[in-house]
């Protein structure tokens, strides 16, 4: 299946939530959208038009994908909300906000900017404790994790994504979402995955700040301007937590979760009648 | 197949493009044919349009060339379109017009004159939940000054032109259709009462026949009494179904299957029942149709054209009906060649273009030069035997008789002799971009033949057994009365028994 499946270990939360072993997932009939987009679920590196089904969080990139000709969609749901599911949350006080500060690939793209300008942004509009998570890549780069703890902001990271299913971390997203769960507020500079899932885990979302230079991202894949315009509702340091948990539980395809019994045959999992799978 | 990554684009624009809620990044609206596009279309705007317009709002991605002529009179055009390429380029081409990207219900302001030319379909955005149309219809209206005027076109769904498109819209599964049917929506206009009933009260108001198809008019038509000439319109297009349209004209809801209606609300309306076309505007009165440069017929009852009935006459194999009407007609084409060319007004001598005038014939369109006659006459043939070919209609040729025969027997039905090369005229079969009715028809063509040589092959077979059964019995009756004495009598008597029956 596509190794992308394993990514912040998706295939394997839908695996326990279709009652089967998290620890080993079954291939996947398909590719597994891995995080929000403005596009149509998918990255730069799938031009999967018509072949594989494109298992995608929400209708809108069903519709986004159709007008630029492909086909085969089936829209499931992210797999955070499963794991929502999987993981009802117990009432707790929530306090200070969680900085996603946002991040370049391993692959593809960079961050060019100044995190110190950043850093003064985020003090100066933030009135509690901060969490600030950095993604792997910038987690590892000492000079860019070292201005945010000497900053004094608590860094954390998530975890690892995983790479042709080598060194996914299968808990990255029982990780963010407890973080999420713990914490008042969502940011980050630009509208992305970690801003969704905090406004539908119940954060207040705030996208603010310097959102720096998107090295090396691929035509049309940079939102600035756009995001702007389509979901103005996240952008500025005070939002309105109504309006923006709704957009992203729609985002996340809220109203199309499968029932464990569908999901595993949308996922290719329980086909007896076939001799083999994939 | 190959990468689609082109087709997400990069996200440019100039500065008179404001992006809102609804915009569509990799999408484009000026890909697809639209009735803006079209000439008469374009004619009837700018005759509609006041002479200085102060604020106009174009509403969908108008034809760039009509937002740039209508720009022209108006120091104010706001347009509102729903994908990003399509701003750009309206952006791009018409300085002066600041465009918005996306939603409908982000437009703000009043305006003189609004254009909501495209179908409101073309305003829904994919990052947007479908609006009903009532909804949208409002929201256009909403934005009118009260002495303005607004033009909106509302496509037919029921229009002749959908089931006859290459595409039908109810099988099909293009880029375009990511809500496709929106027959949830019993908001919007589908039958010519529904949408007058929806006309705001106390404003004036005009609703034009949109005729030809959806994707490209061919002329607009005010008034009850131009109903037979835009059948005979309608019926121009090879595409229309011929006896569908006749039957819809002969049940006198002909204009219930045009493709479309041109609304006008508030401000002047051409009184009058009119139809117009890209190069005249004939007047209708009591029947008969009059055109700026003197050119007058009597409307057919019902819109019948020549063609129609060259249908009929085929189906029924009513050959000397067939001939009649295909003499007259060749024999009116002479008369108006002119040492072997047929001047261009008479050169597009299609039946489907003719109204009968006198003993004679009236083309509706001119060709577009002068042609031989051969050209002319053959091309016109061939037009029609295309049009029965494809349309599956009954004709009285044998199944298994070849195109160019048939064709020439057409010609000789005409008193035509058929030239050195047919090829030119003869219909083909088309293999891609086929309507549903025109595959059905490869069908049961396919079908008849296939009976036609099995029929034909089982006849060769048992002509060949008698034939086989014929000359070995008579190597059986020379075996016999060669040995005939010497084979027991019964034996001999046997065969020649058998022999006898065979050949009986």
């Amino acid at each position: 299946m596509d190794h992308t499946n394993h990514w912040y270990g998706h295939a394997h939360i839908l695996a326990e939530y279709c009652g089967l072993d998290p620890a080993a997932p079954p291939p996947v009939r398909g590719v597994i959208q891995h995080g929000w987009t403005f596009v149509h679920g998918l990255g730069y590196g799938h031009y999967n038009d018509w072949s594989f089904t494109k298992l995608v969080w929400s209708d809108l990139c069903r519709r986004r994908g159709q007008v630029i000709g492909w086909r085969n969609f089936a829209v499931i749901g992210a797999p955070l909300l499963y794991l929502m599911r999987l993981r009802p949350e117990a009432p707790a006080e929530r306090e200070g906000t969680i900085w996603y500060p946002f991040h370049g690939t391993l692959e593809y793209e960079t961050l060019d900017g100044d995190h110190n300008n950043l850093i003064a942004q985020i003090r100066d509009t933030e009135d509690g404790p901060v969490t600030v998570c950095l993604y792997y890549v910038e987690y590892d780069d000492p000079a860019v994790r070292g201005r945010y703890e000497d900053a004094g902001f608590r860094v954390i990271c998530h975890g690892r994504r995983g790479q042709q299913w080598v060194g996914t971390d299968r808990f990255f997203l029982f990780r963010q979402l407890d973080e999420l769960r713990r914490h008042r507020r969502v940011a980050s500079n630009r509208l992305s995955t970690a801003v969704v899932y905090g406004a539908a885990a119940g954060c207040e979302a705030a996208v603010y700040g310097d959102p720096m230079e998107f090295v090396g991202v691929k035509a049309g894949f940079n939102g600035a301007g756009l995001l702007e315009a389509l979901y103005p509702e996240f952008f500025g340091a005070q939002t309105d937590i109504g309006a923006t948990s709704a957009i992203a539980l729609a985002e996340l395809g809220a109203d199309f979760l499968a029932e464990p019994d569908e999901l595993r045959y949308l996922l290719g999992w329980d086909e007896p009648w076939l001799a083999s799978s994939n | 197949m190959g990468r689609t990554l082109a087709r997400i684009v990069e996200l440019t624009y100039p500065g008179n493009v404001t992006l809102v809620r609804g915009a569509m990044q990799n999408w484009r609206d000026f890909d697809l044919a639209r009735p803006s596009g079209s000439d008469v279309v374009r004619r009837f705007v700018l005759e509609q349009l006041p002479e200085a317009p102060a604020r106009v709002l174009v509403v969908g991605p108008m034809s760039v060339s009509l937002v740039r002529e209508v720009a022209e009179r108006s120091g104010h055009v706001t347009v509102l379109a729903r994908a990003i390429p399509d701003a750009a380029e309206i952006g791009t081409a018409v300085p002066t017009a600041q465009v918005l990207c996306g939603s409908l219900d982000e437009l703000d302001g009043e305006f003189d004159v609004v254009l909501a030319i495209d179908d409101l379909s073309t305003v829904q955005s994919l990052e947007r939940p479908t609006a009903p149309w009532s909804e949208l219809a409002a929201l256009v209206l909403s934005r009118l000054a009260p002495e303005g005027q607004a033009l909106l076109g509302v496509e037919n769904e029921r229009g002749l032109h959908r089931p006859s498109g290459a595409d039908d819209p109810y099988v099909r599964n293009a880029d375009a259709d990511w809500t496709p049917f929106a027959t949830w929506d019993a908001t919007r206009p589908r039958s010519r009462a529904q949408l007058e009933a929806w006309l705001p009260l106390g404003r004036a108001s005009a609703v034009h026949d949109v005729v030809g198809t959806w994707s490209a008019p061919t002329a607009l038509a005010h008034g009850p009494c131009t109903s037979g000439l835009a059948t005979l319109w309608t019926g121009r297009s090879p595409v229309t179904p011929v006896l569908g349209l006749r039957s819809a004209a002969l049940a006198g809801c002909a204009s219930e299957h045009f493709a479309g209606w041109l609304v006008s609300v508030g401000g002047a309306t051409q009184s009058g029942d009119w139809f117009l076309t890209p190069d005249a505007r004939w007047v209708v009165d009591a029947g008969v149709a009059e055109a700026e440069d003197g050119r007058r017929f009597t409307i057919p009852p019902h819109g019948l054209s020549p063609f129609v009935v060259l249908v009929e006459a085929a189906a029924d194999t009513d050959t000397p009906a067939l001939r009649s009407l295909l003499r007259r007609w060749a024999a009116w084409l002479r008369s108006v060649t002119v040492d072997g060319m047929v001047p261009a007004a008479y050169a597009d001598a299609r039946l489907t273009n003719l109204v009968p005038d006198g003993d004679g014939f009236l083309p509706l369109v001119a060709g577009s030069a002068d042609a031989s006659f051969e050209s002319v006459a053959w091309g016109a043939l061939g037009s029609a035997l295309d049009i029965i070919t494809n349309q599956g209609l009954r004709h009285p040729w044998p199944t298994a008789m070849h195109r160019e025969t048939r064709l020439a027997a057409l010609g000789a039905m005409a008193g035509l002799a058929a030239p050195d090369d047919l090829g030119p005229y003869t219909p083909q079969v088309r293999d891609a971009g086929q309507t549903r009715d025109e595959l059905l028809a490869v069908v049961r063509r396919q079908q008849e033949e296939l009976r036609s040589t099995w029929s034909r092959f089982r006849w060769d077979e048992k002509q060949y057994a008698a034939w086989k059964a014929v000359n070995l019995g008579k190597r059986a009756v020379r075996y016999a009365r060669k040995h005939g004495r010497s084979m027991p009598k019964d034996a001999a008597k046997r065969v020649r028994s058998t022999v006898a029956k065979r050949q009986g």
